[in-house]
């Protein structure tokens, strides 16, 4: 369980923006960044005031339970380093079967041998739509 | 009475047939997240390629309006717009599916979606020349501060603390000008090569809606028992509780009305504006965002009135009054029919065809999404680590579908996962959503304003003169001026 302070939130968003602005600000062509200059001056006016804000404000805590959530990030990650490679088919139906097993409240064989029938009705399913019905080329490995 | 004289041409066999058809996949497409009503019309457009252009053109318009309300099936039940018109149905429908009125709150949505459509289309069968007139007024002025308008609700509206609403609304304006400017064509922010073309819509509102709603289910991990707990109310008493809620649907069917009038205003700004509106009028505010049937109400009569408004400059003028009738124009040009005085005088027959197809299309969709809120059970159910991965399946699939850019995916994956984080400390997704929508029409209408005024006496005299101007600035300040009142008596309680 991370613990986040909502001060170090309120210091980031800050620090976004006076990012954010010193890239609008030294843009070469000024013109095409007028618009872009406007909004994050916006943006700094609104981070100073939300810092102001939390001194003002009562003191919150953001709990976040990475190791839970861990499993899901993981395979969102391998998704994006290998989606175009190992295909998106293959891909989604080892995502699909990682997260109902990990998140399941029971472990079981019997639960294993379901995950595999709903993840290939579900993956039927995402063919029917997508590569009959709207023929979406979706990139692909081997057979699928 | 000319659209009566073509009336009965709609009620040939295969012409119902293809309303069927359209209203269910409407349905259907609108339900997924990702597909939205432009990207269901535009699917669909070579398809009516080979059919008549009386099939072509019912089969375009039964579709635009299922899926607006179709959209509104996952936002009540997973808490994922289906379109940027269905915002502001989350605010109130997934608290009320979330304290077990899911069946009731689709009731509301379809009953109110009908009442809206149907409101749209006869001001759209009766009022057409009239109106296109009055979109004519609007300059790139008023379309400027339309869109601030659109984003300064969004942020007092869906937020604790208007400050991280208002910030979470630039940061989409800002994210909206990653890309190629549209005036000068300079290239800016593009830190690596799959942003030249900007940040998808699409993509970036299935993100910022989905990943986290996965994310906090995992992170959760609420049993389907106490997640939901189903409440039985009969489709007599939500049509009777619907009907009696007369403010909230003349709000949101005038407010869908007038908004849909205005080119390139779009359903998202409807249905946000009337659910604003509402709010005000209410004598329990403090019921909003808890499960408010008249937010529901209100929102998604707007977005379904706006529907038939917003044909009207498409078909008198060739401007269109939202996305989806932008890309419906391609349906019309497809069929060799040009928008403009000879749609009603040489294809007199097939544009009032259309446009009284597009009448039963809302009863169809009534009918069907009323035997859909039946199925809602099912969904809602299901097992959260099923739902986690069906989501995060249907995102990817959906976002790619949408240019087939492997690059709109990952975009999708990084802002949901950053919107999980953001959302930890206060902030939402639907103000950077707005701003990333209307981001393009607020630039495009300051450059042009810009270029007007550079002749005149300079931008901000521009910008600020005109009972137009300054009626749509006094909304923007209202709004805040609003936003704050109600942040300070929350604080207070």
């Amino acid at each position: 369980m991370i613990k986040i302070n909502n001060l170090a939130s309120v210091i980031i968003i800050l620090l976004i923006s006076i990012m954010l602005a010193y890239a609008s600000f030294s843009g070469k062509q000024s013109e095409a960044y007028l618009f872009p200059k406007i909004i994050t001056s916006v943006m700094i006016i609104l981070s100073s005031l939300s810092l102001v804000h939390y001194f003002f404000e009562t003191k919150k805590i953001a709990e976040i339970n990475i190791s839970k959530l861990s499993i899901y990030l993981i395979s969102l990650i391998l998704f994006i380093f290998f989606g175009e490679i190992l295909g998106f088919y293959f891909l989604t139906i080892i995502l699909f079967l990682t997260v109902c097993y990990f998140y399941s409240e029971h472990k079981s064989f019997k639960i294993i041998i379901y995950n595999i029938l709903i993840t290939s009705l579900f993956m039927l399913f995402i063919y029917f739509l997508f590569s009959i019905l709207l023929k979406v080329q979706v990139p692909r490995f081997f057979l699928f | 009475m000319e659209f009566l004289d073509y009336f009965l041409n709609v009620f040939t066999f295969g012409n119902i047939l293809i309303l069927i058809l359209g209203t269910i996949g409407g349905l259907l497409m609108g339900a997924a997240p990702g597909l939205s009503p432009t990207m269901a019309v535009a699917l669909l457009i070579p398809f009516t390629f080979k059919m008549s252009p009386d099939q072509g053109l019912i089969m375009l318009g039964a579709v635009y309006t299922a899926t607006v309300a179709g959209g509104a099936i996952s936002a009540i039940l997973l808490k994922i717009p289906g379109a940027p018109a269905n915002i502001a149905t989350v605010m109130d429908g997934y608290p009320m599916a979330k304290s077990g009125k899911s069946k009731e709150a689709l009731h509301y949505c379809f009953i109110s979606s009908f009442v809206g459509g149907v409101v749209g289309i006869i001001i759209l069968i009766f009022f057409t020349p009239v109106l296109a007139n009055f979109a004519l007024k609007f300059g790139p002025s008023h379309m400027f501060w339309i869109a601030i308008f659109g984003v300064t609700v969004i942020a007092t509206l869906d937020s604790n603390s208007i400050i991280k609403g208002l910030f979470s609304g630039a940061i989409g304006l800002w994210l909206a000008t990653i890309g190629y400017d549209s005036v000068l064509g300079v290239e800016r922010f593009v830190f690596n090569p799959i942003f030249s073309g900007g940040i998808n819509i699409i993509a970036a509102l299935v993100g910022l809606f989905a990943i986290p709603q996965v994310l906090s289910m995992i992170e959760n991990k609420q049993s389907k028992s106490d997640q939901f707990l189903m409440e039985k109310k009969s489709l007599v008493q939500s049509i009777i509780f619907n009907l009696s809620r007369i403010k909230a649907l003349v709000v949101g069917s005038v407010t869908g009305v007038i908004i849909g009038l205005i080119p390139g205003a779009g359903g998202q700004i409807a249905g946000l504006v009337s659910y604003d509106q509402i709010k005000k009028l209410s004598k329990k505010k403090e019921n909003f965002g808890k499960g408010e049937p008249d937010g529901i109400i209100a929102a998604e009569s707007a977005n379904n009135a706006m529907v038939g408004p917003s044909l009207v400059p498409l078909l008198t003028l060739g401007v269109p009054g939202s996305p989806t009738a932008a890309v419906l124009l391609g349906g019309l040009l497809i069929h060799g029919m040009f928008p403009g005085p000879y749609l009603f005088t040489i294809y007199a027959e097939t544009t009032w065809t259309f446009i009284n197809s597009l009448l039963i299309a809302q009863f169809m969709m009534l009918a069907f999404g009323l035997y859909i809120s039946g199925l809602a059970k099912y969904v809602i159910k299901t097992p959260s680590n099923y739902m986690a991965a069906a989501i995060t399946i249907l995102a990817i699939f959906g976002t790619y579908s949408v240019q087939h850019n492997f690059a709109d995916v990952i975009v999708m994956l990084f802002l949901g996962v950053s919107m999980f984080f953001l959302s930890k400390f206060g902030f939402t997704a639907a103000p950077i959503v707005l701003g990333l929508i209307l981001g393009p029409i607020a630039e495009t209408n300051f450059s042009q304003a810009k270029i007007i005024a550079d002749t005149q006496n300079g931008i901000f005299s521009y910008l600020t003169t005109g009972p137009l101007n300054l009626v749509i600035i006094s909304l923007c300040i209202v709004s805040i001026i609003y936003g704050i009142i109600t942040e300070v008596k929350k604080n207070k309680k």
